[in-house]
């Protein structure tokens, strides 16, 4: 089967993060990582590879230069190929998918695409669905479990509150990972040197006939929240700052 | 005047109280609102969707959740009713439904959104887990935005009765096919997936009052987890330990009670929204990483946090 | 004495033991040279030197135990003196009353020596029979035959010597000699049926009793683990001069092997070592992991390597690509991984064994060819790689804790006379970072020029390279040495003995020379020259855990010493295990970032030591050991117990 397996490279989640001329972010300290999601996704299809005799995993990442970087991360982990769709960094998710699909498209055979079910950067959360559209093929969001006999694909997903859902689609689809999925290999040094020998493709984001002018969703300003208060004690008796406990919960944390 | 499409999510036929939360949203403008239902009978829910224009029922023989039918259904209605704008609650159906239904209308959906100006189609949402904000506008065709619950501030429902019309399930086959769903009451919530998280620590004192964080886990829908010393003293399994050597967890809630706050505990749950310490000891390290803190003694916090979530939490 | 066909057979009997002995020796050459080839021979004399001193005065032997080493170091003096009486007793063989010493007082004296020798010898033979077969000492509990076999040989050798003297003398010409006492007294006890004729049938039965078990016992040398006596010294000669455990650079762009897939990836001197190991345990009795339940003995590593080795003679000359993988198939992955790297084996070791290096070289194929190791090691990987530091908090956050000290950066400073490398503990563990303020006050108070990297500090390196990440600890320490190169000081001074030795030891090697100080010496120099004066405050009895990188790998022991009885607070006990043979606290090794999966957690054992000492406070001079007892204080509820560091306890005591 050929898996592709999309991804996104991302700041590190302890990376400190400065905007920049209100619309974008100081790179200049930040050291960059492929979206947690998305490597449970490699890691799904790495599996789904050693499962299913003569497979092939190719992964696909949209960006500039820097990228690559991420790229070579997948092949020592044991991708077997990359795409690298130069540019695009401005493309609101409807235009990544389309540039995503182009690419997955021009392989007649596509079987499984693998993402994450969220980058951590925009965390918009749409790229695997829109992806699924675009290509015209089911998919299925959240995935927790996944399983598949190279035609049928079964997942079990979270659909909130701790009930799952087990779905059944056919191969090709769409699979977002969600975190608990896998526990994701660590690139060892044999990988790393056998992805230097690797090629990365490379796709020009014109040969793709996306640009950033077919925008639906464009960004107005990046900016800073209020300052999170330094942590704070809650004072009174126990019935008291358990009270007050929840009001701040609900309505200044607003994680309740 | 903007015409604008609300997606009422039901839960098991039950109104979810985060629905109040668009209708406030679009009551703040001057919008024609259409309350998309996808239920057999409208009526119980009329009286929260007092001051909606057109409420638009969708009947079918099968009603239950299918994302491929439920967008093919959505698209046809935005088209037929030429609604401006969309929006839905950012939860597990909102994040599965609405992008599929930005594809199928090509139109720009931004999701998880803090605030929405619908007149603009401006919307802001966090982005880079939270550390900044970003405002987005929606441009061309139609706009989508998926809310995230419990932010948007509730304003009563007021105005007259809607008037009800009603629309058709989309028929078409579905892609994929829901063979099973499994209910939570039978499995625990698994940490690493979990949104909220309960820990103890060593000062729970025995494995029996790990029954204390795990009442409170059920009252919150959360996983129960521990510190290195509880699962050492063997209050707790090893599978529940959170830390360096344990699992790594990012909830938006973690609620640490007698944990004192190890680094190796701490590289474990670092990423979480928002931490609370619940201790005894006013010194420990905890209380300098968490958001709210409450010096005490667990057994008498404990329960009576319980009881107010509870309360709070319906 | 002998008759002519006794001589030819004698002759003949050397030739086949040489040829038995000769055969076997080669073989195991063989072996030992199908490791990789390592440059030991540098200095010869210094290592000719060190190795006949530590041979001769059995140094080793003797401070791990002293009672049987001294026992083993009658055995060995006494086979010195032998090698005199052997000689002799051949020469005696071919004539009959002829002495290679004469008749006089050399003969004499050699008489008295053998005579005392075999009597200390028969009772270290009955003593080690005792030890090993009836009281069975734990690191001894597998009954070995070899040992059995080599006791009963040197007691055979001991007592036939001493009759065959004493027969001697019914023989009319011999001449008796007062220092020949053992064999004086054997003669008088002889029944008198006996001493009224000569005894020649006897004296010759003796004499091939004897020099048939001397040869016998040469042959089964070279087939058991009594090759030491042979491998041992040889083992001194090729000892490692220099780096305690030192990890070899790898070189990451052209090695296509990393560490030690199979046992031919090991070294020759690491082969050797396998040959040297006389399995005497005394590794297993200081190894924290053995002594804490888990799967890891130190000496069952080096025997099950030696067996394994062994049995791949055939392979190793058929094909050597068919040989087993060392990590999983010859040493399980739990033993790999429960090692802390404390090298408390290789201090207590008499043939200077390195076992740490085997374990490194199956970490560094773990991690980096097989990318298999303990599961939590990988959010320690990921931490350093992206952030910098173990636990992967932000590294714009390092120097965070010293916002409100008014301590300088050396950025904005320029240069200084004491960099203070604070290390990862010191900055972002909640514990260790009171040490680095205790540190800072005491370096104001004292006035001293001092100044940190703030955000632009590393991780040293030392979990990644422990943990068999020679990749990431190589990007770690070249970060270091890029930023170190831009500023000017005088010292670096540390509060963590990790860094110390790492940016001490092994950064030179790639690079980074620098004069690097534990901040023990620092606070010791302070005090001595009363730049910083503290009052004496009765603190209560008090113990001190040397942490095993200050101690064994750097061999500062007294500098911390000194600074607590300059302090005059409370009386110093020493646990048992103090010093060289300190006991680990479980950090060491990528141990603070793993979970201890079997037995007991070392810091709970080593909490039970400082408890038995009747001390109310563990005074360490490491972060990480800092951690691992405020952490096993925490869970083994032990809070009567408190645990600091000696700056904090400076600190407090400073006026």
């Amino acid at each position: 089967m050929n898996i592709y397996v999309c991804i996104k490279q991302v700041p590190d989640t302890e990376a400190s993060i400065l905007v920049k001329e209100g619309r974008s972010i100081n790179e200049s300290n930040v050291k960059w990582i492929i979206s947690p999601y998305d490597e449970y996704a490699i890691e799904e299809a790495l599996k789904l590879k050693e499962k299913l005799t003569g497979s092939k995993v190719t992964a696909l990442c949209l960006g500039p230069e820097r990228v690559q970087n991420a790229l070579r991360t997948a092949l020592a982990m044991g991708v077997d190929a990359a795409v690298h769709i130069d540019g695009g960094a401005a493309l609101d998710a409807q235009g990544t998918a389309r540039a995503l699909a182009h690419v997955i498209r021009s392989d007649k055979e596509f079987g499984v695409t693998f993402l994450g079910r969220q980058a951590i950067d925009d965390d918009a959360c749409q790229v695997h669905l829109l992806l699924a559209e675009e290509l015209a093929i089911p998919a299925a969001t959240n995935v927790l479990a996944f399983a598949c006999d190279g035609q049928k694909v079964r997942v079990e997903r979270e659909i909130g509150g701790g009930t799952r859902e087990v779905i059944e689609m056919s191969v090709p689809c769409v699979v977002a990972a969600a975190k608990g999925l896998n526990t994701p290999r660590y690139a060892s040094m044999m990988g790393i040197m056998k992805a230097k020998k690797i090629e990365i493709r490379r796709v020009a984001l014109a040969e793709t006939g996306v640009d950033e002018a077919q925008n639906k969703v464009r960004l107005l300003k990046l900016s800073a929240p209020a300052e999170k208060p330094q942590g704070r004690m809650i004072p009174g008796e126990p019935a008291e700052a358990v009270r007050e406990l929840v009001r701040l919960l609900r309505e200044e944390a607003k994680v309740l | 005047m903007a015409k604008i499409g609300l997606y009422i999510e039901l839960q098991d036929g039950v109104f979810k109280k985060s629905n109040r939360e668009l209708l406030s949203l679009a009551r703040k403008g001057d919008h024609a609102v259409h309350a998309v239902i996808f239920c057999a009978d409208v009526r119980p829910y009329l009286e929260e969707l007092q001051g909606v224009q057109t409420v638009i029922q969708v009947s079918g023989a099968d009603l239950s959740y299918q994302p491929d039918r439920y967008a093919c259904t959505l698209a046809t209605i935005i088209e037929e009713f030429q609604l401006d704008a969309c929006c839905a609650i950012y939860s597990a159906q909102g994040k599965d439904l609405f992008p599929r239904l930005a594809a199928k209308i090509k139109s720009g959906l931004v999701s998880d959104c803090l605030s929405v100006d619908l007149e603009k189609r401006q919307a802001l949402k966090p982005v880079y887990s939270g550390k900044l904000l970003a405002e987005y506008q929606v441009e061309g065709g139609r706009a989508l935005f998926t809310v995230r619950p419990n932010v948007v501030p509730v304003t009563p429902a007021a105005g007259g009765q809607p008037e009800v019309k009603s629309a058709s399930l989309h028929d078409g086959e579905p892609r994929t096919r829901i063979v099973q769903v499994m209910q939570s009451a039978a499995q625990k919530v698994d940490l690493t997936e979990a949104e909220i998280i309960v820990s103890g620590g060593r000062a729970m004192k025995a494995q029996e009052n790990f029954c204390l964080l795990e009442d409170m886990a059920r009252v919150l829908d959360a996983g129960v987890g521990a510190s290195r010393a509880a699962v050492d003293a063997g209050f707790a399994s090893a599978d529940m330990q959170v830390g360096q050597t344990g699992k790594v967890v990012n909830p938006k809630l973690y609620i640490a009670c007698g944990i004192s706050g190890a680094i190796q505990h701490f590289v474990g749950m670092k990423t979480s929204k928002v931490i609370v310490a619940i201790n005894k000891d006013p010194e420990a390290p905890i209380f300098k990483k968490a958001d709210y803190g409450i010096v005490g003694d667990l057994f008498t916090v404990l329960p009576l946090l319980k009881e107010e979530l509870k309360k709070a939490l319906g | 004495m002998l008759s002519l066909i006794e001589k030819i057979l004698f002759v003949a009997a050397v030739l086949l033991a040489s040829g038995l002995a000769l055969a076997e020796f080669m073989r195991k050459l063989r072996l030992v040279n199908s490791g990789r080839k390592t440059d030991r021979c540098d200095r010869l004399g210094r290592r000719l030197g060190r190795m006949a001193f530590t041979v001769f005065f059995q140094i080793p032997v003797i401070a791990q135990r002293p009672v049987s080493g001294l026992f083993h170091g009658f055995i060995f003096w006494g086979f010195l003196v032998f090698l005199g009486v052997t000689l002799n007793h051949v020469a005696e063989g071919f004539q009959e009353g002829f002495s290679l010493f004469g008749h006089g007082m050399l003969y004499a004296i050699l008489l008295g020596a053998a005579n005392l020798f075999a009597g200390l010898i028969i009772l270290a033979v009955i003593y080690f029979f005792a030890r090993r077969y009836i009281v069975r000492v734990r690191s001894l509990e597998r009954p070995s035959y070899q040992s059995l076999t080599v006791l009963g040989f040197i007691l055979i050798l001991m007592v036939s010597f001493i009759y065959y003297e004493a027969f001697k003398m019914t023989l009319a010409a011999a001449p008796v000699y007062k220092a020949n006492f053992l064999a004086n007294w054997a003669f008088a006890a002889l029944p008198a049926a006996l001493v009224s004729a000569p005894q020649l049938a006897w004296v010759k039965f003796l004499w091939w009793l004897h020099i048939l078990v001397i040869m016998a016992f040469g042959v089964f040398i070279l087939y058991s683990k009594h090759l030491h006596l042979l491998a041992g010294p040889l083992n001194l000669v090729f000892q490692n001069l220099g780096v305690k455990a030192e990890v070899p650079l790898v070189n990451l762009e052209e090695q296509e092997k990393f560490g030690t897939p199979q046992i031919i990836d090991l070294t020759r001197k690491d082969l050797l070592d396998l040959f040297s190991c006389a399995e005497c345990g005394r590794c297993d009795d200081v190894c924290p992991a053995f002594q804490s339940g888990k799967a890891l003995s130190p000496k069952l590593l080096l025997d099950k390597l030696k067996h394994h080795l062994l049995d791949s003679a055939s392979t190793l000359r058929g094909d050597p690509a068919s040989l087993k993988k060392l990590l999983g198939e010859v040493v399980s992955e739990e033993e790999v991984w429960d090692c802390t790297t404390c090298a408390a084996c290789m201090e207590v070791c008499p043939m200077l064994n390195e076992h740490i290096a085997k374990i490194m070289g199956m970490r560094q194929f773990g991690v980096m060819m097989e990318s298999r190791f303990p599961e939590e090691l990988q959010t320690l990987f990921r931490g350093l790689e992206n952030q910098g530091n173990p636990w992967g908090i932000n590294a714009d956050s390092r120097g965070d804790w010293a916002k409100d000290l008014q301590v300088p950066l050396l950025a904005e400073k320029g240069k200084t006379d004491i960099l203070f490398w604070v290390g990862c503990a010191g900055s972002y563990d909640q514990h260790a970072q009171k040490i680095s303020r205790s540190l800072v006050k005491i370096m104001q108070r004292a006035g001293c020029d001092f100044a940190i990297l703030g955000n632009e500090e590393k991780c040293c390196g030392d979990p990644a390279r422990r943990s068999g990440m020679e990749y990431l600890f190589q990007m770690q320490a070249r970060e270091n040495i890029e930023t170190l190169r831009r500023y000017p000081f005088q010292r670096i001074v540390t509060a963590c003995p990790h860094g110390l030795h790492v940016l001490k030891n092994e950064y030179p090697k790639m690079g980074g020379h620098y004069r690097v100080l534990h901040h023990s010496e620092l606070l010791d120099e302070l005090l001595a020259q009363g730049k910083v004066r503290v009052a004496s405050a009765q603190t209560g009895v008090v113990t001190y855990h040397d942490p095993c990188y200050l101690g064994r790998y750097n061999q500062i022991y007294d500098p911390p010493r000194r600074v607590l009885q300059r302090l005059k607070g409370g009386p110093l006990r020493e646990m048992a295990a103090s010093k060289k043979t300190s006991y680990c606290c479980g950090a060491g090794g990528g141990g603070m970032w793993k979970e201890e999966k079997s037995g007991k957690r070392i810091s709970h054992c080593r909490l039970e030591q400082a408890e038995k000492t009747g001390a109310g406070a563990v005074i360490t001079s490491c972060p990480f050991c800092s951690v691992m007892f405020h952490d096993a204080i925490a869970e083994t509820g032990r809070e009567r117990l408190q645990t600091l560091d000696l700056a904090q306890v400076v600190e407090e005591m400073l006026v």
